[in-house]
């Protein structure tokens, strides 16, 4: 019932957004996850971005995972309104639901967040996330629970540099714990490289590499995880 | 500020904050990893310690992480040997950080001092254990595995972890499930260095992957896991997550970030097992 809800929302952004055609940026994307004795998880995910009014946008994005974890694996709505001319001084917030049917744990939050563009095509921003893990059987797919055993606040960040731009290439590279779908603590650094090409009018392919540290407090570091990404994204 | 000048006045400050300490940054980067050190633990070759012999219907024991046993020989075992001892305590573990840089003196001095409690010991290891190019070696060649399980008075079974880097990795997950699967009968501490959770603020001394923290908590619930002990947070903490009891217990000598340092003790009675917070008041200094 949860998840419906949230994909009755997504599917009403996008229903809208396809009314006003210039104004949605719709995208999917095949993932592979690998996290060594932790996690191995195919994703498919999908979601789009819509300009409803000039200064804001409304963003929304589902994800459903096989091999380990199958079934849902992450929704979530976000509103991003730009409040200052000056550097590109945007509020955003998002609330999240993530789930892991086989462990039986799923985690809600709510996460807010200051971006700027200092300069072009230099993205940084800084926030809090309150994430509440539900580690009860009974309950962990629910969106609506937000009482946990084991709650945290969690910083968020994002550095993003779209460096080259040619011949329709563009390539970035990134810093977050947070995207649109998921979060990482903010000790592991997630980054990588993100690639598009202009392939048709209006779509472009898309490409990610990501990785992640762990033992950032033990002063014993390790890149442990990686995340590939494979997709379109469209500008219409 | 020129890039040049910036890269030149973060190396001097990364300088100024090693110079002070005898810590080997190269470990930072190419320490044993888990993989590494997990095969030399499931070899056969290393000892794993014997279990103590106990009342099987009355039995104690303390749990406590980050001894931090210095060159200058400060730590608190002393007071631990005082308080704990005539407490009646069986045995007791260490959860890592035994030594504060791992040095071969803090070594030594970690080894005499624990043996001074006069009570039999099980220690896993912590990330401070490993800041010297021969951490790992003394401590294999010392206490044996990192990772291995002793079961007490056929009541307790105690599975010891390694989790120096925050991280288990795919061969020690796999023994862990397959150990938890195991003894059905018997009550289940989990006694390793990281903690999976360390409280509502954003600090960072708890296992770093939301996906690890997940997929342990589960396997706990499935397998009826009793306790999960840990330190590395220089603090005290309780949490209990569906029917597992989390501690955090620190004992370090210096500075604690949360409460006082200490150990929990543990009591076999009466058919089950009770747990108390025993507390070292550092206004008694």
């Amino acid at each position: 019932m949860s998840a419906r809800l949230y994909l009755v929302v997504i599917a009403a952004i996008c229903a809208v957004g396809f009314a006003e055609p210039a104004r949605i940026r719709p995208d999917a994307y095949l993932g592979f996850r690998y996290e060594p004795g932790v996690e191995t998880r195919l994703l498919l995910a999908g979601g789009a971005e819509w300009d409803f009014v000039e200064r804001a946008k409304l963003f929304g994005g589902f994800a459903v995972g096989a091999i380990d974890n199958p079934g849902i694996a992450h929704y979530g709505i976000g509103v991003s309104a730009k409040v200052v001319d000056f550097a590109k001084v945007r509020l955003q917030a998002q609330v999240n639901h993530d789930e892991w049917t086989s462990w039986q744990v799923g985690e809600n939050r709510i996460a807010g967040m200051v971006v700027t563009e200092p300069l072009r095509r230099l993205e940084l921003g800084i926030g809090l996330a309150w994430r509440a893990p539900i580690y009860d059987p009974e309950q962990y797919h629910s969106p609506f629970k937000w009482s946990s055993e084991a709650p945290e606040w969690n910083w968020v960040y994002r550095l993003d540099w779209t460096f080259l731009t040619r011949d329709g290439f563009r390539v970035a590279l990134w810093l977050a714990n947070l995207d649109r779908l998921t979060i990482h603590n903010p000790q592991q650094f997630p980054s990588g490289l993100r690639a598009s090409y202009a392939a048709w009018q209006h779509w472009r392919l898309t490409a990610q590499i990501g990785t992640a540290i762990k033992g950032l407090s033990a002063l014993l570091f390790r890149f442990t995880e990686m995340d590939l990404r494979l997709g379109v994204s469209g500008e219409l | 500020m020129s890039s040049k000048r910036l890269f030149y006045s973060l190396l001097t400050l990364a300088a100024l904050l090693v110079s002070g300490c005898d810590i080997d940054i190269g470990q930072f980067f190419f320490h044993p990893t888990v993989e590494e050190r997990m095969a030399d633990n499931l070899s056969g070759q290393l000892q794993v310690p014997a279990p103590v012999l106990v009342n099987p219907d009355s039995f104690r024991f303390a749990m406590f992480g980050d001894a931090h046993v210095r060159a200058d020989r400060t730590s608190l075992l002393e007071w631990f040997r005082t308080d704990a001892v005539p407490k009646g305590i069986d045995f007791f573990c260490v959860l890592g950080d035994l030594t504060d840089e791992a040095t071969k003196d803090e070594q030594e001095i970690a080894k005499a001092q624990l043996d001074s409690v006069g009570r039999p010991y099980y220690c896993t290891l912590g990330n401070h254990d490993l800041y010297q190019a021969g951490g790992w070696e003394w401590f294999k060649t010392t206490f044996g595995p990192s990772c291995y399980t002793v079961v007490i008075g056929n009541r307790v079974k105690l599975l010891f972890l390694d989790s120096a880097e925050g991280m288990l990795g795919q061969d020690q997950f796999d023994w862990l499930e397959l150990e938890l699967g195991k003894d059905d009968r018997l009550v289940k501490i989990v006694a390793t260095h990281f903690p999976l959770y360390d409280g509502t603020k954003p600090i960072m001394f708890r296992m770093p992957s939301t996906e690890e923290r997940a997929k342990l908590i589960s396997l706990f619930a499935r397998y009826g896991v009793h306790s999960m002990v840990s330190g590395h947070l220089h603090g005290w903490r309780y949490t209990r997550i569906n029917e597992t009891n989390h501690f955090i217990s620190a004992m370090p000598p210096g500075h604690m970030d949360y409460d006082n340092p200490g150990y929990v003790l543990f009591t076999w009675a009466h058919d089950s097992l009770a747990w108390e917070r025993v507390e070292y008041e550092l206004d008694a200094d």
